[in-house]
């Protein structure tokens, strides 16, 4: 394999891991937009998704349906994590409700550590598709399939916010939630469908990540969860296509460093850049520098 | 309201007293052994493992000879600062008299170097780290060092294998790093030649951009000395990648076949342990276990149960006297399911060790 094909490979593997990243930055974007919340639930709502499609499938569900349910179930879970433990706070300070976001994203490690116990579990292999062979290149299924499937989630997504009726409220309720009340938009329910929608986008993030590496456990929302995070404020949090775009550079940083630099030190380069990206551009890459209002 | 507040709190009060009041019966008869593991989180399976094996020791040496041991067991979640805890709670409210544990590398040191200022007898079945036990006389392990079944590793694929190139993929912790170190400087002694020396975080499951820079050196071996989490993923992402060397891994494989999906994955790869599948003993041992804990034996489990064997027949030799359980424990020659063992002047053992590989989806002895 000569150098080139080898960068262009470490670029896949950055895109890859990347489109995950995307994929579950946008609910914490979205969430941020809207309620000027950090939702660090958001993590592990990834591994429930990831236990309902496995439990589904376990107990003979056929896959599509096993999706579905997962989907689902995320999507009222998210919902409920928002009816029960956020909006009581809606007026509280942000702080308090940072600290709800924690709970909640403890609660949900614990009990699921209760019921399921801490052990890993393999995950099935769902997505058996051939390889893809470009030249000397060969990209397994799972991985193309992770990113056409991120990617087209993202377009309709961005459609979605950009054309539609209720896309237009949460815009609305983004940019100012007292005018958009007096303009008769229902917050609540505008609220709730944003959290619901970052949800179910959580449960395909867990799907897709668990079918790309196939180990369940309480804790594999942790990681990718804080990765996309970081992703979404490098991009600039509260804005769509800078999460996408926040994902998309930090696995591509990632698998740069990881192949060219150091695979040990690349937390800490891939970290490094990022303080830099932010010292320069505090609003993150596609933010809006937010103007104080006097 | 306040009548059912009053009855509450009598009720608990009672619980503590009837609590305590059981406890100093406890201190009558009874001598308490501590434990220290990960019984939670990531690394449940090695921490569980050997709580059952010192729990099933201790039920055996109880019954064939009479004796009154408990085993007091303590969650480290695998991390140093929760292990320290569990050592002083061990020491200070339980007043244990000698302690199997800690399970893992890291935590082990840790609670090695706490425990000098009292002198209390550890003995660790598992803590493969090379400094461990030169913390101090009263530390001793049931099981070999990192250094040394990485060099054992290194000899058997440089010569069983006749490997001459090897790639290294390890995580950032001190076991892996400890094996990759040594296995490195003995195999590239011998003449081998180490291509990539890799590594990744804990907590990482993408290792493809790490595997895609090793299949370009198409290396003889793949060396995994990680956990078996791990080692699965990393197998079936390399597999996947076009990678075919043989892949070999030391005793923390052990376990593997219970995370992964497919044995297909992992099938060929082979990995230095501490004890050999097929020996009868073993058999006997883990159809026991199985019954009485409902999952399988692994080596943890039993280098703990050897261990435990081991610590209480020198106790039964030396009287509840800590500093002569561990002038005897230098010395003893202990004979168990494992074989036999002694230690050395550092309190590391000298004994076998067995290759492990994956056949059609089973652990098996390598070579036969």
């Amino acid at each position: 394999m000569n150098t080139f094909s080898q960068f262009l490979m470490q670029l896949f593997n950055g895109i890859n891991s990347g489109s995950i990243y995307a994929l579950i930055a946008l609910g914490y974007t979205m969430v941020y937009g809207i309620a000027k919340l950090i939702n660090f639930a958001h993590g592990d709502i990834i591994m429930v998704g990831a236990y309902v499609c496995l439990l589904s499938i376990n107990g003979g569900l056929p896959l599509p349906l096993a999706i579905i349910a997962s989907i689902i179930s995320c999507t009222v879970l998210g919902i409920m994590i928002e009816k029960i433990a956020y909006k009581p706070l809606r007026n509280a300070s942000r702080i308090t409700l940072l600290i709800t976001a924690i709970g909640i994203s403890y609660l949900l490690q614990s009990s699921f550590q209760l019921i399921f116990s801490s052990n890993s579990r393999p995950f099935p292999d769902i997505i058996n598709l051939p390889p893809l062979i470009i030249g000397d290149i060969t990209i397994a299924g799972k991985y193309y399939v992770t990113i056409i499937i991120s990617v087209i989630l993202m377009t309709v997504l961005q459609l979605f916010v950009k054309k539609t009726k209720t896309g237009k409220a949460m815009r609305a309720v983004s940019e100012d939630q007292g005018a958009a009340m007096l303009m008769g938009i229902n917050i609540d329910k505008t609220i709730a469908i944003t959290f619901g929608i970052g949800s179910a986008l959580a449960a395909i993030a867990g799907i897709l990540y668990c079918a790309s590496y196939p180990i369940v456990s309480p804790y594999i929302g942790a990681m990718p969860g804080i990765r996309a995070f970081i992703a979404a404020v490098l991009g600039g949090i509260g804005s769509i296509p800078g999460a996408v775009l926040g994902g998309f550079v930090l696995g591509i940083i990632e698998a740069l460093t990881k192949a060219y630099i150091s695979s040990q030190l690349s937390d800490a380069i891939v970290f490094s850049v990022l303080i830099l990206i932010l010292v320069f551009k505090p609003s993150g890459i596609l933010g809006q520098n937010a103007k104080e209002k006097v | 309201m306040k009548k059912i507040i009053t009855l509450l709190l009598t009720v608990f009060l009672l619980l503590g007293l009837t609590a305590c009041g059981s406890d100093d019966q406890g201190e009558d008869g009874t001598i308490k052994i501590g434990m220290i593991g990960p019984l939670e989180g990531d690394y449940s399976v090695y921490g569980t493992a050997v709580r059952n094996g010192a729990d099933l020791a201790i039920k055996d040496y109880n019954e064939a000879h009479g004796t009154n041991y408990t085993l007091v067991a303590y969650d480290s979640k695998g991390d140093n600062t929760e292990a320290v805890n569990a050592y002083n709670k061990l020491v200070d409210e339980d007043e244990v008299l000698a302690i199997i544990g800690g399970t893992m590398s890291g935590e082990s040191i840790a609670i090695a170097s706490a425990s000098q200022s009292l002198q209390t007898p550890i003995i660790s079945p598992s803590a493969t780290a090379a400094d461990f036990t030169s913390i101090g006389s009263n530390i001793f392990r049931g099981c070999y060092t990192d250094p040394y079944q990485a060099k054992i590793l290194a000899e058997f694929a440089y010569n069983t294998l006749g490997a001459r190139t090897a790639a290294i993929l390890y995580e950032q912790t001190d076991y892996s790093q400890g094996i990759t170190k040594t296995f490195t400087e003995v195999f590239e002694s011998m003449g081998g030649k180490v291509t990539n020396s890799e590594g990744y975080s804990t907590g990482d499951v993408d290792f493809n951009t790490q595997l895609t820079k090793i299949a370009a050196s198409d290396p003889d071996v793949l060396v995994l000395p990680n956990y078996y989490k791990d080692d699965g993923l990393i197998s079936k992402q390399a597999k996947a990648l076009g990678i075919e060397s043989t892949i070999i891994g030391g005793d923390g494989w052990d376990g593997v076949l219970t995370t992964v999906e497919d044995p297909k994955d992992i099938e060929g790869a082979i990995f230095v342990n501490h004890y050999n599948p097929d020996d009868q003993k073993i058999i006997e041992l883990s159809n026991r276990y199985k019954e009485t804990y409902n999952v399988d034996i692994n080596a943890f489990s039993i280098l703990s149960y050897d261990t435990t064997t081991c610590l209480l027949q020198v106790i039964d030799q030396s009287g509840q006297d800590q500093a002569k359980i561990i002038e005897n424990l230098a010395n003893v020659q202990f004979d168990g399911v494992l074989g036999h063992m002694e230690f050395d002047e550092n309190g590391d053992p000298i004994k076998d060790m067995s290759y492990v590989t994956i056949k059609d989806g089973k652990y098996a002895a390598y070579g036969e």
